[in-house]
């Protein structure tokens, strides 16, 4: 599924669970619901987070027991918490995230190498190709066998590219293997909230 | 064969939009223990048939019987297809991800010829043999509905069955039937015999088709107690019936996107090229409180933020003046827009425009169907050029400024004097804009003219008139091209026409033709309606293999005394109606909606079913 397809979902659980939405302004009004970040299609995740106004005050247990009866199997609201209205969005106090990654083989002694030095990726930017060393957005990482956890760098101007990442692992590994990834956590900025 | 599911789920990766694959979608109907299973099938992609109300319908109306579980599975995108066959996994359910192979009946929707290869694709990959006289007491019965199965001659020798007509208590009785049959320990013979007696049901291997030389001279009755013509289901009330319950919300998006109403079946313009326009009929409206209560109750069990009003021509409703606005007041806080796909021009009303606008502005399609009066009058079509001038000025002075036209190329009688009009149209619209006020137009107009060939279908009153050849069309689409040039803010799109030729060969075809069916998916042939799927190399190597004479189906012009192919169907609509009017269209005689008075379509046997 894609960022706008998760939306649209998000959406239309809320409109079915018969909250009292707020609207933008503007000539095509829409819900104001907007996720922290967007999640690679193909990648599945046990922790997002959405940033959601209504146009009335309700509980926060209301508001998981009404959306959790009208999600599709597969979505689940954990938690809520009701902010100012004027409070920073998540997408601007977002910091890091960690993702567990599965591969089709084992991975660990690799891995270790190639955070040994820089990680040197081409990107694709406006202006053209252009080199970045990819190295620092890695924060931590924890691997075992085929199994890696890694914690790295996503805020509001980007973040690690998990995808970057693999491929140089596998450029390093001079080999081709299937993988797959799911988000565990989104780590955001805590003081003065 | 044993199917893991979860197995193949790991290589969904692999294709484009795995969503299309999984079912799980918001609403969908998982039953244990039900007796009969009925595998509804789409022979298109996902997005298309998840579009489809009619499969909607039937989807509601099955699974509400308790002894019958309704699943779904929809044609495999060619990525998938090779998947599948790669890991020697079978097409299965959305639901319960059971392999067809394993279900009682697999029912297919067929809406469109273009699809039938898709057919072929979905039976080989459930290891169900193509045709009927091949399949054993252990398959299951293989049967389909939808507007093409008034002549379903092409695909006649792979059914089991054909449900015609309306689908929702037919489809059941179907079911019950079986399941009834099996439960009593009927063999598959002694069940096609029971189905044979239902209303609406036709069972094609009771009936043999004679040839002399090329020629289709009869059909002969081979059983003696199926009906002497199979006639066509119909659906007596709308308001009693079961709509679409609770609907399945897609996690992708699909064609139609949004909750359709269906104001009424059936339509009574009688434009003369139009199938629709015959086979529905009669003319059954829904009640306008029925609708609201539909209404309300769909867009809070799905969420949705769009309706669209859904029917032939939903401009005739009757109440369409009070319903538009009910529906905008009534959603108007929850921010759903409203969207009328299928207006017709001189039934719409300034008023609604404005309405419309309030909420949502989408493109406006107009539907002259032909570039001047004197062909307009041999279709039918009753629409003038005053209409659509009003109507184009109505819709710019409410703010559009994107319009199209739609227009049919090859129609009986059309000469090239027909084709320049349809330029003289598009220059008299894009005129209507450029002199409105600067200040008071949209930006800039797009108008575009889509313009398709005609194919001649199967009970309507053209059913004898020839396809014009593929070089006719392309000149006329390329006269036309040059005719639109320079007229301001136009667009011309056009269709591929050995599609539409292909088209007018299965539609009015005969049993022949299943052979060359075959041969062609054999040769590749799929999705053969997506213009980047269509081989026309398959089709021509399969027609010359199987020695079918594409001409002869298409570009003939018939005698009225010929024996059709589907003479043997009873759709309501009577033969001589259609010779009537197939006269009236050659003199250039026009003939009244039937809601100012009846124009006798049913002839004697039908005459109290409609109640205009
Ligand atoms: S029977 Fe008469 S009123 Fe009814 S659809 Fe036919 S022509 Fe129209």
């Amino acid at each position: 599924m894609s960022h706008l397809d998760v939306q649209r979902l998000f959406q239309r659980a809320m409109h079915r669970a018969n909250l009292p939405m707020a609207y933008s302004q503007g000539f095509n009004p829409h819900p104001i619901v907007s996720f922290a970040t967007a999640l690679a299609v193909g990648y599945t995740s046990i922790s997002e987070w959405v940033d959601v106004k209504l146009a009335k005050d309700i509980t926060e247990t209301e508001f998981i027991e009404k959306m959790n009866s009208a999600l599709p199997a597969g979505f689940c609201v954990l938690k809520a918490k009701i902010v100012e209205n004027n409070a920073k969005s998540l997408t601007a106090i977002m910091k890091a995230a960690e993702y567990d990654v599965t591969a089709s083989c084992d991975i660990e002694d690799a891995m270790h190498e190639l955070l040994s030095d820089d990680i040197v990726v081409t990107k694709k930017t406006k202006s053209g190709m252009k080199e970045v060393n990819i190295r620092p957005d890695v924060y931590a990482v924890d691997a075992h066998g085929s199994s890696i956890h890694i914690t790295g760098r996503l805020d509001a101007a980007g973040g690690l590219n998990i995808e970057l990442l693999m491929g140089s692992l596998k450029e390093k590994m001079g080999g081709d293997f299937g993988y797959t990834v799911r988000r565990t956590n989104i780590i955001f900025e805590t003081e003065g909230k | 064969m044993k199917f893991d599911f979860k197995e193949l789920e790991k290589q969904l990766g692999r294709v484009e939009k795995p969503a299309r694959y999984v079912g799980n979608e918001f609403n969908i109907i998982r039953k244990e223990g039900a007796k009969l299973k009925f595998a509804l099938l789409f022979p298109d992609v996902y997005e298309i048939g998840m579009s489809h109300l009619g499969s909607r319908i039937l989807y509601n109306a099955l699974n509400s019987v308790e002894d019958i579980a309704c699943e779904r599975a929809y044609a495999p995108w060619v990525d998938m297809e090779t998947l599948l066959r790669e890991k020697g996994y079978p097409l299965y359910s959305l639901e319960t991800y059971t392999p067809l192979g394993e279900f009682d009946i697999l029912g297919f929707s067929l809406l469109y010829e273009m699809c039938y290869t898709n057919i072929l694709t979905m039976l080989e990959l459930s290891s169900v043999p193509f045709l009927s006289k091949d399949r054993g007491e252990e398959d299951p019965l293989v049967v389909c509905g939808g507007p093409c199965a008034c002549n379903s001659e092409p695909v006649a020798d792979i059914f089991d069955a054909v449900m015609i007509g309306d689908g929702e208590e037919l489809a059941i009785e179907v079911a019950n039937t079986v399941l009834k049959e099996k439960e009593r320990g009927a063999k598959r013979h002694e069940i096609l015999l029971a189905l044979s007696k239902i209303e609406g049901v036709y069972v094609p291997s009771f009936y043999n088709p004679v040839y002399e030389g090329y020629d289709l001279v009869r059909i002969e009755k081979t059983q003696k107690e199926a009906p002497e013509k199979p006639s066509k289901r119909i659906l007596k009330n709308l308001d009693t019936a079961t709509y679409i319950g609770k609907p399945l919300v897609p996690f992708l998006p699909i064609t139609h996107d949004r909750i359709a109403l269906e104001l009424f079946r059936g339509c009574t313009r009688g434009c003369r090229f139009c199938q629709a326009g015959f086979i529905y009929r009669p003319i059954r409206e829904r009640k306008m409180d029925t609708v609201m209560e539909q209404a309300r109750s769909l867009i809070n069990c799905t969420g949705y933020d769009e309706i669209s009003l859904f029917s032939l021509s939903s401009g005739d409703y009757s109440k369409i003046h009070e319903i538009v606005p009910k529906l905008i007041d009534e959603f108007n806080d929850e921010h759903v827009s409203l969207s009328l796909p299928s207006l017709r021009i001189d039934s719409f009303l300034k008023d609604d425009l404005e309405k419309i606008q309030s909420v949502r502005k989408t493109g406006l399609t107009f539907a002259p169907e032909a570039g001047t009066q004197r062909l307009r009058d041999v279709i039918n079509k009753g629409v003038t050029e005053e209409d659509l001038l009003r109507s184009a000025k109505d819709a710019f002075e409410a703010g559009w400024n994107s319009v199209k036209l739609y227009f049919m190329i090859g129609l009986p009688t059309e000469t090239d004097d027909d084709i320049l009009g349809i330029a003289d149209l598009a220059r008299k619209v894009s005129r209507e804009f450029y002199s409105m006020p600067k200040d008071k137009r949209g930006k800039g107009l797009r108008l575009v003219v889509s313009t398709s060939s005609f194919v001649p279908k199967p009970f309507t009153p053209f059913q004898w008139e020839a396809q014009d050849s593929l070089d006719e069309i392309r000149r006329k689409q390329m006269l036309l091209k040059d005719a639109l040039k320079g007229i301001r803010g136009v667009e011309f799109s056009y269709h591929e026409s050995t599609i539409s030729k292909l088209e007018a060969v299965f539609a009015r075809g005969d049993r022949r033709l299943c052979a060359a069916l075959i041969e062609a998916y054999r040769l590749g042939a799929r999705f053969d309606s997506w213009d980047e799927h269509f081989k026309e190399e398959a089709w021509i190597e399969a027609f010359a293999k199987c020695g079918i004479d594409t001409e002869y189906f298409a570009n003939r012009k018939r005698s009225t005394e010929e024996v059709l192919p589907w003479s043997h169907i009873d759709m309501t609509v009577t033969e001589e109606y259609f010779k009537k009017e197939l006269e009236r269209a050659l003199e250039g005689k026009t003939t009244p909606d039937c809601r100012k008075g009846c124009n006798g379509c049913f002839g004697k046997k039908y005459a109290d079913y409609c109640k205009i």
